[in-house]
């Protein structure tokens, strides 16, 4: 199940980072999924309705890449925001595993 | 908005169905971690909080993250130039173009030269001229065969030697100068002879090698008096005669071309028992050989018409050599001068693979025939061919073994290995003729030993005295490795041992023997083993 956890992921990177043969888009319409897909990152990140750090570590692992590669594609929130937040996100995942939470999964 | 809401939900609920588990909070620890450095790179400045956190997961436990976070340390410290060269924006999926000139290290390299260093010079040899010289001077595989060795003069010499029907003897084509000698050699009748030597033709004879066939007038007058001949009597002719088994009159007998090869089995055995049996040392010792025998051979003729008491005398000659394998051609001469004259019209021949009386008094291994009291009677076929014994002078004449052969006194009778109700009779060979014999497995097939602790003999001389004491003929003891040989035959069944004593511990112990044998039959081999047993044992 891991292994089948791990290779949704790399095809959903690779799919968001490389263009889409298979779709036949163009360079707009790649640069508008890659936007749409920040901006959907960041709605999630900003969200106070559930903490980001419920959300399971593959999918932190795929906001933080989409993010890290594309984060100056975002409509809502600057480089710097978005960099703010992620280092609040380091530090509360890091307080988290401290208390155990995280480390004992 | 429920619809929002709605597909929020969903999403979550997917995104939880799909990922129920919490993967490994290092590995997005190292993804948030390569997201802040990536988002440092593309805003340009590194707010506090993240400084905050870098300089904190410098120490990490995650050594992973924490070099990552030394090395973008010193990377903002450093080379904040670099910063969108390590980091460039989306660009973490292209590949790396392979820059095999390695062109972004010339400014580097420029500026090394302009400081005095010396420019890069390649070796004079390329590694692949290398490879190629190599091959071309390495040894290709050698197919073609060896050359055979070369037959050496000596063995030419001795290599043919034709049968003369005429003439009724065997000329050598090598120029031998006793035709006439040779003549008495090959003057054998057949008859049923053949093949009554053949089985026990290889034992004593050289494989393929046995008497002419062919007999002139006068032998045909005694081809029926040899008719019943015994098998000890191949074991003389075969030395000597080297012409193939034939039966019926063959004009043309020729030897074998050269000696037989020692096979390597072989050629261990004989240097074990007295160094390997090579042709140069076979040539040479034929000499030797020869004096003796023609000396013993006069002196038998002289003796054999006399008297037959005198027989035993010349028995006593040891020196003669009879089962010399490589001397074939060279021991004819020797002989023949002392036959072809002297003997009488019956042509017993001392040499001939008959079985006259004289051959088996002259050669100790021929005395188990005679040592069986049909044998020595006058009633048994052999005597039939003895001149003396149909003219009934042998009288009370026993023929016994000779218990004097091999240097060592008499002993009594009562000692002497029996098998079968006969007598061991000592069987004289030389060390290399024994240890062809020990090495030739066709003809000695049964093996066996046997180790007798706590022996009466306490030194090699008494062991050997107690195996010629058992009819053993004492063929050659190695004092220094306190080791003996000795060979005997009885019943037809050739006996070749070889014992050790093994000396005892400071007196405490009593020494042992390992004792191994060979016969050519192996219904003998228990009746030794008690036999040894019972006669060395303390």
């Amino acid at each position: 199940m891991r292994n089948l956890v791990r290779r949704h992921n790399h095809i959903l990177l690779s799919c968001i980072s490389q263009r889409f043969v298979t779709l036949r888009l163009d360079d707009s319409a790649e640069l508008s999924l890659r936007r749409s897909t920040v901006n959907t990152y960041v709605s999630i990140l900003l969200s106070s309705n559930k903490p980001i750090l419920q959300y399971p570590d593959i999918f932190i692992q795929i906001m933080s890449w989409i993010l890290g590669e594309y984060g100056y594609l975002a409509d809502t929130m600057t480089v710097e925001g978005i960099l703010e937040r992620m280092c609040e996100l380091v530090s509360k995942k890091n307080s988290s595993a401290i208390g155990g939470s995280h480390e004992a999964k | 908005m429920f619809a929002a809401s709605f597909k929020y939900q969903l999403n979550d609920q997917a995104l939880t169905y799909f990922c129920p588990f919490s993967l490994s909070s290092k590995t997005t620890t190292r993804y948030l971690f390569n997201a802040v450095f990536k988002l440092i790179a593309q805003a340009g400045t590194c707010p506090p909080k993240a400084s905050k956190l870098i300089e904190q997961f410098k120490l990490s436990h995650d050594v992973e993250l924490q070099q990552r976070c030394i090395e973008f340390e010193a990377l903002l410290v450093d080379g904040g130039h670099l910063l969108g060269d390590v980091l460039p924006i989306d660009a973490s999926c292209e590949d790396l173009g392979d820059d095999v000139e390695l062109g972004f290290l010339d400014d580097f390299v420029q500026e090394k030269i302009n400081l005095g260093a010396a420019p890069y010079s390649p070796p004079d040899e390329d590694e692949d001229d290398l490879i190629t010289d190599y091959s071309q001077t390495k040894p290709s595989f050698n197919m073609t065969p060896y050359a055979k060795p070369t037959v050496s003069n000596t063995s030419a010499t001795t290599a043919s030697r034709v049968y003369n029907p005429e003439l009724g003897n065997a000329s050598s084509t090598s120029g031998e100068p006793n035709g006439s000698q040779q003549n008495t050699q090959f003057n054998k009748p057949s008859g049923t002879q053949n093949s009554l030597r053949k089985p026990v033709a290889n034992v004593w004879g050289k494989p393929g090698a046995s008497t002419s066939a062919n007999s002139n007038g006068n032998m045909n007058s005694t081809a029926n008096t040899f008719g019943n001949s015994t098998t000890s009597n191949n074991r003389t002719i075969n030395p000597y005669g080297g012409a193939p088994p034939t039966v019926g009159g063959v004009g043309i007998v020729v030897e074998e071309e050269k000696p037989r090869e020692l096979t390597e089995r072989e050629k261990m055995a004989s240097a074990l028992f007295g160094g390997v049996g090579t042709s140069t040392a076979a040539t040479s010792s034929r000499a030797s050989r020869r004096s003796k025998i023609s000396g013993a051979a006069s002196t038998t003729q002289k003796k054999l018409p006399s008297s037959p008491q005198s027989a035993p005398a010349v028995a006593a000659e040891p020196a003669i050599d009879l089962l010399d394998m490589t001397s074939f051609g060279d021991s004819l001469p020797a002989t023949a001068a002392t036959s072809d004259n002297n003997m009488p019209n019956n042509d017993i021949d001392i040499f001939a693979s008959q079985p006259d009386i004289s051959v088996s008094q002259t050669a100790d291994f021929v005395s188990p025939v005679q040592a069986a009291p049909e044998d020595v009677t006058a009633p048994v076929p052999a005597p039939s061919l003895d001149p003396f014994a149909a003219e009934g002078l042998l009288g009370g004449l026993e023929d016994k073994p000779l218990p004097s052969l091999g240097g060592i006194g008499s002993q009594p009778s009562s000692q002497i290995f029996n098998f079968n109700g006969k007598e061991l009779s000592p069987l004289s060979m030389s060390t290399p003729e024994f240890g062809q014999l020990w090495a030739s497995a066709s003809d000695l097939r049964f093996s066996n030993s046997v180790s007798i602790p706590n022996v009466k003999a306490t030194t090699l001389d008494d062991f050997m005295k107690s195996m010629v004491s058992a009819g053993f003929h004492l063929v050659e003891a190695i004092q220094a490795t306190d080791e003996g040989i000795c060979s005997g035959i009885v019943d037809d069944v050739t006996i070749l041992v070889h014992g050790k004593i093994t000396k005892g511990s400071g007196g405490m112990t009593a020494n042992h023997i390992d004792l191994a044998f060979k016969t050519s039959d192996g219904n003998i081999g228990s009746t030794l083993k008690t036999f040894f047993t019972k006669s060395l044992s303390i």
